[in-house]
């Protein structure tokens, strides 16, 4: 072994090549000074400074900011949020199909021949009216609002509630 | 809080080397943490809390230095801690030429130094945050040690 294979082999060699620098170490003070160099160097920058109480406390707060950001986005209350929203898109694609099924039909001057289904002509006529379609989707659109209000503000009394259920539970042992 | 009363101070000193400046330093810190806390509801066990935390520190490192390259000082940032013994002078130039050796490496080397020895990954955890072979992660080491036997010296 070289002086110069030495530093590699001893600190990124196999077992063997190891084995070797340290050998090689022994016979050469330069390479044996070299390595406890390295030694010292290595201890300086594997041991740390506390860390600064300033970079604790940013720490600490981004914690708090995201205990706060996930009490109100449990995973279960985002699985139960993703359900309604796929439920909401649902019903607006099949109204939105309704819809343009509707006004196709109609450009074509062809009406379905609904009566045969015993349907009120009031209801023919709001089904392929595009005002009253967009007047429904409004009303679905803010019904579905609200059910998510509720569902936010359900959830979030379940969450105090299993909080509250928590510490009584935890205090109890005393 | 555990996680960062344990790896805290190392999160903090791979930083420092890294962005060789205590203001970047700090920023990349409070970015680190950010990302922590919205990563941890989606990880259901950390097996080795200070590789994961050092990862997400040095990539959250890279995407700043990324969004800021100019920012970037060569002036290797002192550990506040280092207070060497006034007996230990040679020791105090050795780590002054060592110091300096390190600043001229080039970056993707002066990564690898800084998380396998100022973080303390091995060979196998600096390649996966590094997402390079552990080939290329010894390649790197290769090259700095030879760069640094002579500040050794």
């Amino acid at each position: 072994m070289t002086c110069d294979d030495f530093l590699p082999a001893l600190e990124l060699g196999s077992p063997a090549e190891q084995q070797s620098a340290r050998e090689h170490a022994a016979a050469c003070p330069r390479c044996a000074a070299v390595a406890a160099a390295l030694s010292r160097t290595k201890q300086d920058w594997a041991t740390h400074a506390p860390l600064p109480s300033a970079w604790r406390t940013a720490w600490e707060q981004t914690a708090d900011q995201d205990r706060t950001f996930a009490s109100v986005a449990q995973p279960w209350t985002r699985q139960m949020a993703g359900w309604v929203v796929t439920a909401a898109c649902t019903l607006v694609a099949v109204l939105v199909i309704t819809h343009r099924s509707g006004t196709h039909t109609n450009d074509r001057g062809q009406l379905p021949d609904l009566s045969s289904r015993h349907t009120s002509p009031r209801i023919i006529s709001e089904m392929h009216d595009p005002a009253t379609a967009l007047a429904e989707l409004s009303q679905s659109l803010d019904a579905l609002d609200q059910t998510l209000s509720e569902l936010a503000e359900r959830a979030q009394r379940q969450e105090v509630a299993h909080d509250i259920a928590v510490t009584l539970n935890h205090y109890s042992h005393w | 809080m555990k996680l960062v009363d344990e790896h805290g101070p190392a999160l903090a000193a791979l930083l420092r080397r890294l962005c060789r400046n205590a203001h970047d330093a700090d920023d990349v810190f409070q970015e680190t943490a950010l990302r922590v806390w919205r990563a941890l509801p989606g990880v259901p066990r950390v097996h080795n809390p200070r590789a994961w935390l050092l990862t997400i520190g040095y990539r959250t490192f890279l995407d700043s230095r990324q969004r800021r390259p100019s920012h970037e000082s060569f002036a290797e940032s002192p550990d506040p801690r280092v207070v060497a013994p006034s007996d230990q002078v040679l020791h105090i130039e050795m780590r002054e030429r060592v110091q300096q050796a390190v600043a001229k490496l080039t970056p993707g080397v002066h990564e690898v130094v800084a998380l396998h020895y100022a973080g303390g990954l091995t060979i196998r955890e600096t390649a996966e945050a590094m997402n390079l072979t552990e080939g290329t992660v010894k390649s790197r080491l290769h090259a700095a040690l030879v760069e640094l036997r002579s500040a050794l010296e």
